[in-house]
């Protein structure tokens, strides 16, 4: 038996993994009041936790892999395990790719790319070689710096008097709708569905049990938090603003100025990004790992800077321009990518695993 | 050997043929004492090295219970051992050996041997009084307030000082003997029911399979109690301390000690990263100073290594960082030095190691010397020379002193290489290079596991009493 | 194992970035594949790849074992020597 992983650190761990990358893209501004988006979210969001843990307590909380293996056979589960190791490190390159627009926009803007990536990606590998208990012991670390960045950001942004709480105003001009349409489109499956990647440890994490109550709780913080730095953004920048800035938090930061001392505080921001991109990327690397060692037969670890070597090759030649990068983001990974591997096929899974467990019980 | 073919007996009843095996074994040196004595009526024999005892015991302890009336006119011959034993030496550890072979052994910790002859056994009484420091304060972890007492480099010390603190019959001590060479008495102390039987079971596999020729200091095993294949082991996981107090305050936590004969160091296993981070003085006072200076120190310890790092990235690479003011005063003072802000900082680092290392190893009379040179000739002299500039010399001596704030030297001295790495790093890519650097000490320290027991765990249920 | 392991995640990711972009740019999907292999004009990721298979060569040969046991004299003496002896007792 694998030992398991601290309730609290699996719950930092989920945390920090939801907030990384939401936090500086915050809710999509399709519409004002966006967010309201995040906390509308966060209901139908939940229900992808209930089918996760369904699908975990029909077969004695094995992992995602060999629960896909049981439900498909042996031929169609590996194509699955391919393809959602491939979805992970996809995601994981996109996820380098923001950091790495991020760090390029606001830090070094000569630095040849690759570079940066490849440094970058070697910490990740680093990082997804201590396995999941030490990737959680570090989300515990990560979680307690993002939380004080986040927390002083707030504290300065109101001592500058940014906050000017008539921004958010006018409240709910096209109705409630468009908001609800935006949470299904989007804020479910980013960041909430990505929950999925812990599937495949929950033989260290504690099973469906465990994964219900600390994930749900997880998602609640996240909610809260997420909401909070939306209407931050909102309450500084106003609605307009936001509409139209891509790294949000990060044009908030930046309206900081307190007697011309404490200026240019996105620095900050950059590095809350840099911590939650690396340990999200080692996760969804680990899981790659995992994944791929599980049909080629070797050891997790030995894939590990290999397979961070690809992510940064992907982060590169993902896409070609940053417009291209929004586009594909907003719209097509999400129906490509996320409704099916997120959804639909746990979804069916579900279902054959059902159908075959009772077959299996009955004989 | 030929004698083997006799008996056992036989070759310790004859007391010219142990005299002569001794002279086998032993050879010419000069501090094996073999003293023909008279037990009663009896011939005997007394043999011991004198340079493990001193002759004052030899004539208080052996000589003078030897010639009390009763051992004058004993029934048998045999029945002298006995008397000997129970009744005189009764206060000193003393054994009836039948073996030839093991008698150099004993003799080599410190045993006197009495053989009658014509009597195949021989006593073995631990005669052992060895000249040591006495106790004084230790001189590596002061304290303001608290016990003054400090290890010293004999293990019978050290065990007696922690059995004094703990008036407990759960304190156990268990003895190891490490190195082919030297056989070098080990012992591991804790306190049963506390401690995790595995752990346990872990450090007794760890010093029986140690393989190592000589030990003279605990820092050697240190190296053989990291847990391998958790990564590089940048960090101590051997926590060492000079002071009983720490260590006992560890054993009631779960901890283990190990005491190495001849040194003043003792060992506390497994360690985790805050341990390096309390000294004994936190829990002496008010609890609010003591975690005040605790966290100075987790805070000292982040400058020591992000300040010249920082410095370099941000006057390098990130000037729109600085507020506009000091910008302009720190240009100010660049102005005219040759060397960019890396390589200033590069040099005066080094310098500084360099002056730290002469310090630490030179004659204490001459240690004057060295703060005057440091101070002005490399202080004052450099910055008016237009070599390096005011700040980078603030920037330095300021994360020279938060290196000294850890209470643990060792921990101390290996941040010092981080900071190198730091520098480096951020030399070559600012401040993307710092964070990266961070991140991956931050990696490291949540790797590392030392006796299955996270190293830096926020959450940890390990010891839970050692919440402070 | 490993190199094809490697391989084969190559090629279904940019299989799945060819699918993505055709999305994007509404160009048949053979196109899109070519357009995406780095061959030009960037050609910096093409030492990534590189890179990434010469690692998954590394591990595959077990270079770090092979060195250690032709090179691996003085560094390694007290802990090798330390496995052989347990080995012997």
């Amino acid at each position: 038996m694998p030992s398991k992983v601290n309730l609290i650190d699996t719950f930092t761990m989920q945390l920090v993994f939801l907030l990384s990358t939401a936090i500086i893209f915050g809710s999509p501004s399709l519409v004002p009041d966006s967010w309201l988006v995040g906390i509308i979210a966060f209901f139908p969001a939940c229900l992808l936790i209930v089918l996760y843990c369904a699908m975990l307590s029909s077969k004695e909380d094995m992992g995602l892999y060999p629960l896909l293996e049981r439900a498909w056979g042996k031929v169609i589960g590996k194509m699955f395990i391919l393809v959602y190791s491939t979805y992970f490190l996809y995601i994981a390159a996109r996820n380098i790719r923001d950091m790495i627009e991020l760090i390029m926009s606001i830090l070094l803007r000569i630095t040849p790319v690759p570079m940066l990536t490849t440094l970058f990606v070697f910490v990740i590998a680093y990082c997804a070689l201590g396995g999941i208990h030490a990737i959680a012991r570090f989300a515990s670390l990560i979680l307690w710096i993002i939380l004080f960045m986040l927390a002083t950001l707030a504290v300065l942004l109101m001592f500058s008097s940014s906050i000017i709480l008539e921004q958010m105003l006018p409240f709910l001009s096209k109705g409630l709708w468009p908001v609800v349409q935006t949470a299904f489109k989007h804020s479910i499956w980013f960041p909430y569905g990505e929950i999925i990647v812990f599937l495949v440890f929950q033989p260290q994490l504690g099973g469906a049990k465990r994964m219900r109550k600390v994930t749900f709780y997880a998602f609640v913080t996240t909610c809260i938090i997420l909401s909070a730095t939306d209407l931050i953004q909102v309450l500084t920048l106003g609605i307009e603003n936001k509409k139209f800035s891509v790294f949000a938090l990060l044009d908030a930061a930046r309206l900081i100025n307190i007697a011309n001392i404490i200026t240019r505080m996105d620095a900050l921001i950059a590095l809350i990004i840099m911590f939650g991109t690396l340990l999200k990327c080692a996760i969804f690397l680990y899981a790659a790992m995992v994944g791929v060692s599980r049909i080629f037969k070797k050891k997790p670890e030995d894939y590990a800077f290999s397979l961070a070597m690809l992510a940064g090759a992907f982060s590169i030649l993902v896409t070609r321009n940053s417009a291209e990068h929004v586009t594909e983001g907003l719209k097509y990974v999400i129906y490509t990518l996320h409704i099916p591997l997120q959804l639909l096929v746990p979804l069916l899974t579900l279902i054959l695993l059902r159908i075959r467990y009772r077959k299996g019980a009955t004989t | 050997m030929n004698l083997d073919n006799h008996g056992h007996g036989e070759q310790l009843s004859s007391l010219e043929r142990v005299k002569q095996f001794f002279q086998s074994k032993f050879g010419q040196t000069t501090d094996l004492a073999v003293v023909s004595i008279s037990i009663g009526s009896y011939e005997g024999l007394l043999c011991y090295l004198t340079t493990m005892t001193s002759s004052d015991f030899i004539k208080k302890q052996v000589l003078k219970e030897l010639a009390s009336p009763e051992v004058s006119s004993p029934p048998t011959k045999e029945a002298v051992f006995q008397q000997l034993g129970n009744n005189h030496f009764a206060g000193l550890t003393h054994e009836v050996v039948t073996d030839l072979e093991q008698l150099p052994p004993k003799i080599v910790l410190g045993y006197g041997i009495i053989l009658i002859e014509g009597v195949p056994m021989a006593l073995a009484v631990d005669v052992r009084s060895l000249n040591s420091r006495s106790i004084e304060e230790p001189t590596t972890q002061n304290v303001v307030r608290g016990p003054k007492e400090g290890f010293t480099e004999s293990a019978d010390t050290n065990m007696s000082l922690i059995r004094r603190r703990f008036n407990n019959v759960n304190l156990r001590f268990e003895k190891f003997e490490l190195g082919y060479m030297t056989h070098t008495a080990v012992y591991i102390a804790y306190l049963d029911g506390e401690v995790d039987t595995e752990i346990v079971d872990q450090v007794r596999e760890k010093l029986k399979q140690s393989h190592i020729d000589s030990l003279f200091d605990s820092g050697r095993i240190e190296e053989l109690l990291h847990s391998k294949g958790k990564g590089m082991q940048l960090f101590p996981t051997v926590y060492n301390s000079e002071r009983p107090d720490a260590v006992c305050r560890h054993m009631t936590n779960k901890r283990i000690a190990i005491i190495v004969d001849g040194s003043p160091f003792v060992l506390v296993v497994p360690s985790i990263f805050t341990d390096f981070f309390k000294s004994p003085e936190d829990e002496y006072q008010w609890f609010v100073i003591g975690s005040f200076s605790r966290y100075l120190r987790y805070f000292a310890f982040i400058l020591s290594l992000t300040v010249p790092a920082l410095y370099i990235a941000v006057t390098s690479y990130h000037q729109e960082l600085i507020p506009s003011i000091l910008l302009t005063s720190i240009a100010a003072q660049r102005e005219g030095i040759p060397f960019p802000a890396s390589i200033e900082i590069l040099l005066m680092e080094i310098t500084f190691e360099i002056l730290r290392e002469a310090g630490t190893r030179m004659p204490r009379i001459v240690g004057a010397t060295i703060s005057i040179v440091g101070a002005l000739v490399l202080g004052e002299a450099a910055v008016q020379a237009g070599v390096v500039s005011n700040i980078t010399v603030i920037v330095v001596s300021l994360t020279a002193i938060s290196g000294f704030v850890a209470p643990i030297y060792t921990f101390g001295s290996k941040v010092r290489f981080f900071r190198f790495g730091m520098i480096v790093l951020s030399s070559v890519i600012g401040l993307y290079g710092l964070v990266l650097g961070c991140c991956l000490l931050m990696i490291q320290l949540t790797r590392i596991e030392s006796f299955g027991v996270p190293y830096l765990s926020l959450f940890s249920k390990w010891d839970k009493r050692s919440v402070t | 194992m490993i190199i094809l392991g490697i391989f084969v995640i190559t090629v279904l990711s940019f299989m799945l970035m060819a699918m993505l972009d055709m999305l994007v740019f509404q160009q048949p999907y053979l196109k899109v594949f070519v357009h995406l292999l780095p061959v030009y004009p960037d050609t910096s990721t093409i030492f990534m790849f590189l890179v990434a298979f010469a690692m998954a060569a590394w591990v595959q040969y077990g270079m770090t074992e092979r060195l250690k046991k032709r090179y691996g004299g003085k560094n390694s003496n007290n802990q090798s020597g330390e496995k052989r002896d347990a080995k012997q007792s």
